[in-house]
């Protein structure tokens, strides 16, 4: 026979216990992105977009009923912090992460992601020494090597042969590798550079003397390759010496769109390449800006856009399979997402190929360049 | 559910130790929590409001400051260098200031000064176009002052610009919010955090410098929400994984809303410190009642025990070694000299059962043994039983053997009489055709003696003709096949009255006729019977001066019975086994005609349908003729 008493005193503390644990544990994903400094503002667009996920998830049950939690880290642009975050995050359990917003960042934190292996999905890092491996990186935006191609292919549409470039060394992964492909493509289009300056940004330089230094007169193109702040303050100093000459900038250039009235009438002929189309006609492109600009009171930028991608693609494979230890395998599986702006495709590799946009602006308007 | 009596103690001690504790514990409890939550909210909502108007304080500083300077600004021509000079000494006078800014009618910056000492980007800002900065262009408009929380270029920040027109121009200065941070500091002291949200929900200032620095939106917690729509409102929250209370006061000069919260871990520690006490409290009482459980059912188990002993002695019929049981406990020493009278009282009924016992076993011995003998006697019998059982069965064999010859010899006879009544007809015919032709050609030659000769000879001849035509009928009735069908025995006897009738002439006949009930029966066969057992009875009623016949049925058990009765001249029953047989006559000739073969047919017939057939009468009394059909 039973004995009831051990039965009744279990029961007993139940009752303090069962308080204490009746919820579903939570699903953690880090973030993790520059938020802090003059140069945040992909960083917390990105991060604003990765808790809209995790908020709409949540609204809907979240993933198998776990909630879903999204840890939030800066890397401050700092390679040392970087790590120090992520080892944070890899510690506190995240089944993935989403970030770096910097290829550079990237590339300092991706030995320890693989080592703990952890499925690291970024929304901007673009560097082509990211692409062509078989790790745990994944990313929604194509490699530098298309944008510049992009860029040397713009040049060549609108007969600009001769080209200075000014370029930030804070993110050479970005910055260097996107030069040095441009470079190549422009050289093989028949083009030369006439000049180029790099500083950088940490040390906040004075932009003017930097744009003296570069040969404006014998160029018909200036390449800008920086922050958004950054980018709008040289075109500023570009205008002054050379009110009309076309002016190229990556996706960085525009990343808030706000700050582009700070640039005036200087934006006139200035080209952005941009691996979202800001005018997209996309019923799911639409429905997610209206709800950004409701919860965040403003208009998603690029790097919004595509980490609603990329934390979208890690609840999707978390929906299909909830292992985390499988999450790499399962993505790889996934082969076709539905992004926001249409359908994403990846190599073997976990490299995207997207549309690239490119827009110029004239009078004030953007014009789209085919 | 059975338990022992120490669990049954255990559970008692523990139930009433534990359930007051529980009940008193949990009152205390949210009795706490409830007035810490109440006294907490009303602290909160005090330096909510405190806080609201340091911070209204603090913003009317730059305000009024930038009217002096605009003002001052408009009354004197400065040259560029000394406007310069005068926009650093700004500057760096106010701590709050991060940046200004003189912007000429077109727009371009004309001057630019920063506060940090580090920033050497005035040469770029000089000339730089802000035609389309919206604040600018806002305040030019309308010709007033405007401000806005925006970004700085400069350390990337939460700021508020402000923009005020001046002369054709405007001067734009950008305001510190992370100041703001250090009444914020100071509020955010013990299990307070204060922190200030702009009306998109954007954190704007807060203690923890990062947080200030990450342009968080909190915008879709429904604190933050109802501070922008400008309702005051305390209400749970979470941020960034922790659980807050916080009270939301909206600050509509800004558009802002400060919001006091406490983190409810450390809030709720007087409650967490209450439970670890109460749990610490409710651990040594369960302990203590286990020790105090433990001894006292140690008290109560050695009694126990040796009662349980005693006990097995008594089954074991030790009562020579039944101990006392060592015991304080009144109870329990009653319990155990109850038990020893009990014992005692067992033993006296064992003695007098044991004397029973032995006389009950001598009666079952007895018994047994007549048992035994009846038990011989009734194999004897039943060996008997089926000596004569046996014997029956080979008496019965026999019988059947014989019924089955006789029925044969019956069959013979049948055929014999058929035979040999055919093969006699035609000679009986020889001899009365013959003394007919002799009575009628030799008449002359026969005088009267031969002619009574002929006459008697032709009478015998007619007599022996009908006997032959009865015992042909008879065994026709024997060979022919039975075939029943369903009867209606009123509309037979009335036919057959019909056909009788001649018998009835001149005569009186009262004719009663019964209720039949419906029977099977060959329909010919059956009217044979009726017809002969009808004739009698109008034959045997000739000198009744009113015949009386009485034809009925009824249905007994699985049979019909039948009855034809007459007040006729009816017979003597000493002959009554006769009166089927073939050729049997009661009565002389001339006083009722007749062949004898007629209640042999009937009887025949009624064999055929398996029924039976008798008759009840006496001398002159008249005659009962019954016999039934099977169904």
């Amino acid at each position: 026979m039973p004995n009831p008493a051990p039965k009744i005193v279990f029961l007993l503390l139940m009752v303090f216990l069962l308080a204490a644990c009746s919820k579903k544990e939570p699903i953690r994903i880090g973030f993790v992105g520059s938020l802090t400094g003059r140069n945040a503002d992909l960083g917390v667009a990105a991060r604003d977009a990765t808790l809209m996920v995790a908020e709409e998830l949540n609204r809907t049950g979240g993933i198998d009923g776990h909630p879903v939690e999204v840890i939030v880290k800066d890397d401050a642009q700092d390679p040392e912090t970087a790590v120090k975050v992520v080892d944070e995050l890899i510690r506190e359990n995240v089944v993935a992460i989403v970030g770096h917003i910097a290829s550079s960042m990237t590339m300092a934190t991706l030995p320890a992601v693989n080592r703990a292996r952890i499925v690291m999905v970024s929304p901007t890092s673009s560097s082509n020494d990211l692409s062509g491996q078989d790790d745990y990186f994944f990313r929604v935006m194509e490699p530098n090597r298309l944008f510049a191609r992009h860029q040397a292919e713009t040049c060549r549409k609108l007969g600009i042969r001769r080209v200075s470039v000014i370029y930030d060394l804070q993110n050479k992964a970005y910055t260097v590798d996107i030069f040095a492909a441009f470079r190549e493509e422009l050289v093989r289009n028949g083009g030369v550079i006439i000049s180029e300056v790099s500083f950088d940004s940490a040390e906040k330089p004075a932009f003017l003397p930097l744009v003296r230094q570069l040969d404006l007169k014998k160029s018909n193109g200036v390449l800008v390759l920086g922050s958004s702040v950054d980018t709008i303050t040289i075109i500023q100093q570009i205008r002054k010496a050379d009110p009309s000459i076309t002016i190229l900038s990556g996706a960085c250039g525009i990343a808030q769109r706000d700050l582009l009235q700070a640039a005036g009438k200087t934006l006139d002929n200035v080209v952005f390449t941009l691996p979202v189309d800001i005018q997209c006609p996309l019923d799911s492109y639409r429905e997610f800006s209206d709800a950004f600009e409701k919860r965040y009171h403003y208009a998603p930028t690029m790097a919004a856009v595509l980490a609603y991608d990329a934390t979208n693609l890690i609840a999707v494979a978390l929906k299909k399979n909830s292992d985390p230890g499988q999450l790499r395998a399962t993505i790889k599986g996934i082969g076709s997402f539905a992004g926001v702006q249409g359908p994403l495709v990846f190599d073997q590799y976990g490299d995207p190929s997207r549309l690239l946009h490119v827009i110029r602006y004239r009078d004030g308007r953007e014009e789209i360049i085919r | 559910m059975h338990f022992t009596l120490k669990r049954l103690f255990l559970i008692n001690n523990l139930l009433t130790a534990i359930l007051p504790m529980l009940i008193i514990g949990t009152i205390s409890i949210y009795v706490l929590k409830s007035n810490l939550t109440a006294e907490m909210d009303r602290n909160a909502a005090v330096l909510a409001r405190t806080l609201g108007g340091e911070i209204t304080t603090y913003m009317g500083e730059p305000t009024s400051t930038f009217n002096v300077l605009t003002r001052h600004l408009s009354l004197q021509h400065h040259r560029e260098k000394e406007l310069s000079e005068y926009f650093d000494l700004l500057v760096r006078s106010y701590d709050y200031l991060d940046a200004l800014y003189l912007i000429d009618a077109a727009g371009m910056v004309r001057e630019a000064s920063f506060n940090d000492s580090k920033e050497k980007r005035e040469d770029d800002y000089r000339g730089m176009d802000f035609s389309t900065v919206e604040i600018c262009r806002r305040a030019q408009r309308e010709s007033r002052l405007q401000w806005e929380p925006s970004v700085s270029f400069v350390s990337g920040e939460p700021i508020v610009s402000f923009c005020m027109p001046f002369l054709d121009g405007t001067v734009l200065a950008n305001i510190r919010l992370a100041e703001l941070g250090s009444i914020i500091n100071a509020a955010s002291k013990d299990m307070f955090t204060a922190f200030i949200v702009d009306k998109s929900g954007l954190i704007i200032s807060h203690p923890d410098r990062e947080i200030a620095g990450q342009k968080i939106n909190i915008g879709n917690i429904p604190l933050i929400r109802a501070g922008i729509a400008g309702r005051e409102l305390t209400d749970n929250f979470v941020f960034r994984s922790v659980s807050y209370r916080g009270t939301a006061l909206p600050l509509p000069a800004f558009g802002w809303t400060v919001v006091v919260a406490r983190d409810m871990r450390v809030a709720m520690q007087p409650v967490k410190t209450m439970l670890l006490v109460f749990a610490n409290g409710m651990l040594s009482v369960l302990l203590l009642t286990f020790f105090i459980g433990y001894l006292s059912t140690s008290v109560l188990n050695r009694p126990f025990a040796v009662l349980t002993e005693n006990a097995r002695k008594v089954i074991a019929e030790e009562y020579d070694s039944i101990q006392d049981v060592p015991s304080h406990c009144t109870e329990i020493r009653i319990l155990s000299e109850t038990f020893g009278h009990m014992a005692h009282a067992i033993r006296n009924r064992e003695e007098l059962l044991n004397a029973q016992t032995e006389e009950l076993m001598s009666t079952e011995e007895m018994l047994r043994e007549l048992n035994q003998h009846l038990e011989e006697r009734v194999v004897e019998r039943t060996e008997k039983l089926q000596e004569a059982t046996e014997e029956l069965q080979t008496l019965n064999r026999n019988l059947v053997q014989r019924t089955l010859s006789l029925e044969d010899a019956n069959k013979q006879l049948e055929s014999f009489a058929y035979s040999i009544s055919h093969d006699l007809r035609a000679p009986l015919r020889h001899i009365a055709s013959f003394a007919a032709i002799l009575a009628a050609e030799h008449a002359a030659q026969l005088d009267e003696t031969g002619h009574g000769y002929l006459q008697r000879i032709g009478k015998g001849c007619s007599r022996m003709e009908e006997l032959i035509a009865a015992i042909l009928g008879f065994s026709q009735v024997a060979r022919q096949p039975v075939k029943k069908e369903k009867i209606d025995v009123e509309q037979v006897i009335r036919e057959l009255m019909i056909e009788l009738q001649d018998e009835q002439d001149g005569r009186s006949v009262e004719l009663v006729i019964g209720h039949f009930p419906p029977c099977m029966a060959d329909p010919l066969l059956f009217r044979q019977v009726m017809a002969n057992l009808l004739g009698n009875a109008l034959k045997y009623t000739r000198q009744r001066e009113t015949a009386r016949i009485e034809v009925g049925a009824s249905r007994e058990n699985d049979e019909v019975l039948f009855f034809v009765r007459d007040n006729g001249a009816g017979f003597d029953m000493q002959y009554a086994d006769r009166l089927f047989g073939v050729f049997q006559r009661f009565h002389r000739q001339e006083e009722f005609e007749g062949t004898g073969v007629g209640l042999a047919i009937v009887r025949s017939i009624i064999q055929r349908h398996g029924g039976r057939i008798w008759a009840e009468s006496a001398p002159d009394r008249g005659a009962t003729f019954y016999f039934t059909l099977p169904d």
